[in-house]
């Protein structure tokens, strides 16, 4: 009886415990159903390329800060109804699919980065060029938390982490509409 | 030349300091050798830089954009030893390009690869190590000057500033490996001939920014804010 006791105890405590942490973990999170860090869609449409060689059809999109701490990101000014902000940008192909073609590189990371932080909970608009998502491609853009307190380290070992967004994220009338796109 | 205003740059009287990196705030005697050395080579750099700005007041004269673009690069570190402008150093395999330059006005840092800082990899052409250093000291100090803001005008003003320098400096060679180390570009070169030299910088930088930063290139008509 006494072993059956103690076993409980044990039990209750690491019980205890793992629920602590998961609680710790939910609360880091706003809106525990969603990522910590997401992109989404915002709205497609048609303004003067931004940069040479783009076309003039964008997507708008917002980036998320879905955590209790501040986010960090390189950002470039714009007017604003390109987006509150430029954001950095690479575009990679999605996993397990080619884009086949030659792509856009995006709006890579210079040897300059304008700080922006995102506040908990809240969102920032930026737009990039529609052929920067098109089939087979996704964007990545890099960020850091607050807590690392290390804006310098931006390759390999460094600090930054990536969110992703690609073609297959896109509403399905978008995604079909860039797969006829020449 | 169009004439500029000064008031464009901020903290023209802005101060650097080392971060952790480069041993902070402790005097020279209490980092070790390395941090020492690295310390000594942006020293000597940047007053190679503020030397050759000097002389660029009188060669292009005080008003000229060159000068005013190249002084507010230089100031923008000032002096060390108080608050402003932090610089560092991280290794080689955490930063893309060897300087770089991040944050926001008021708050900046401006951080070297290892290997340019320590000379462990030694630069160019020529064994003047701080006449080699100087080029990108001031290119990012003008980010710096500029408060990090990214675009192509500015990128083409950092390597303006970057060549003037080296020009004023004269004899020297001093050229950029770019396309991923496939092409040589001079950015400056003694060789060429006075009139040809503008032309000669600007199809330069101009070819960098082609192939380093094709991204950046506005359209016209589309006015950053």
């Amino acid at each position: 009886m006494k072993n059956l006791t103690f076993v409980c105890a044990i039990l209750f405590v690491l019980l205890t415990l793992a629920d602590t942490d998961l609680g710790q973990s939910r609360s880091l999170l706003i809106d525990s159903t969603r990522p910590s860090v997401f992109i989404s869609f915002d709205k497609a449409g048609l303004l003067p390329p931004l940069f040479e060689g783009e076309s003039g059809d964008r997507y708008w999109l917002k980036l998320h800060n879905n955590t209790a701490v501040k986010l960090f990101v390189c950002k470039f000014d714009v007017p604003k109804r390109y987006g509150d902000y430029g954001i950095e940008t690479e575009v990679v192909e999605e996993f397990g699919r080619s884009a086949g073609i030659a792509h856009p590189r995006g709006y890579l990371p210079t040897d300059v980065c304008g700080i922006q932080s995102i506040d908990p909970g809240s969102s920032v608009s930026f737009s990039v060029p529609q052929a920067q998502l098109g089939p087979g491609l996704m964007i990545r853009v890099q960020f850091y938390y607050a807590w690392t307190d290390n804006w310098r380290k931006d390759t390999k070992e460094g600090t930054w982490t990536y969110v992703l967004f690609g073609n297959s994220d896109l509403p399905s009338i978008e995604r079909s509409k860039s797969s006829q796109r020449p | 030349m169009t004439p500029i205003s000064v008031l464009k740059f901020t903290d023209p009287t802005g101060l650097y300091e080392f971060d952790a990196s480069l041993g902070g705030d402790s005097s020279d005697g209490s980092v070790d050798r390395e941090t020492r050395n690295k310390r000594i080579n942006f020293r000597k750099g940047l007053q190679r830089a503020k030397d050759n700005v000097a002389k660029l007041k009188t060669t292009k004269g005080e008003k000229s954009t060159a000068y005013q673009k190249a002084k507010a690069a230089v100031d923008a570190y000032g002096e060390e030893g108080d608050k402003g402008v932090t610089v560092g150093v991280v290794g080689d395999n955490q930063q893309k390009t060897p300087g770089h330059t991040t944050g926001t006005k008021g708050n900046l840092q401006v951080t070297f690869k290892d290997s340019f800082l320590s000379q462990a990899n030694g630069l160019g052409e020529n064994k003047d190590i701080p006449g080699e250093m100087q080029g990108l000291i001031i290119h990012e100090g003008y980010h710096a000057a500029t408060n990090a803001a990214k675009g192509y005008q500015i990128e083409h003003d950092a390597y303006l500033v970057q060549a003037l320098v080296l020009e004023a400096q004269n004899p020297f060679n001093s050229y950029l490996d770019i396309n991923n180390g496939s092409e040589r570009v001079y950015i400056w070169d003694r060789s060429w001939n006075a009139v040809d030299i503008d032309a000669n910088r600007e199809n330069t930088i101009k070819r960098i920014l082609e192939v380093e930063y094709p991204e950046l290139k506005p359209t016209s008509g589309v006015k950053k804010r």
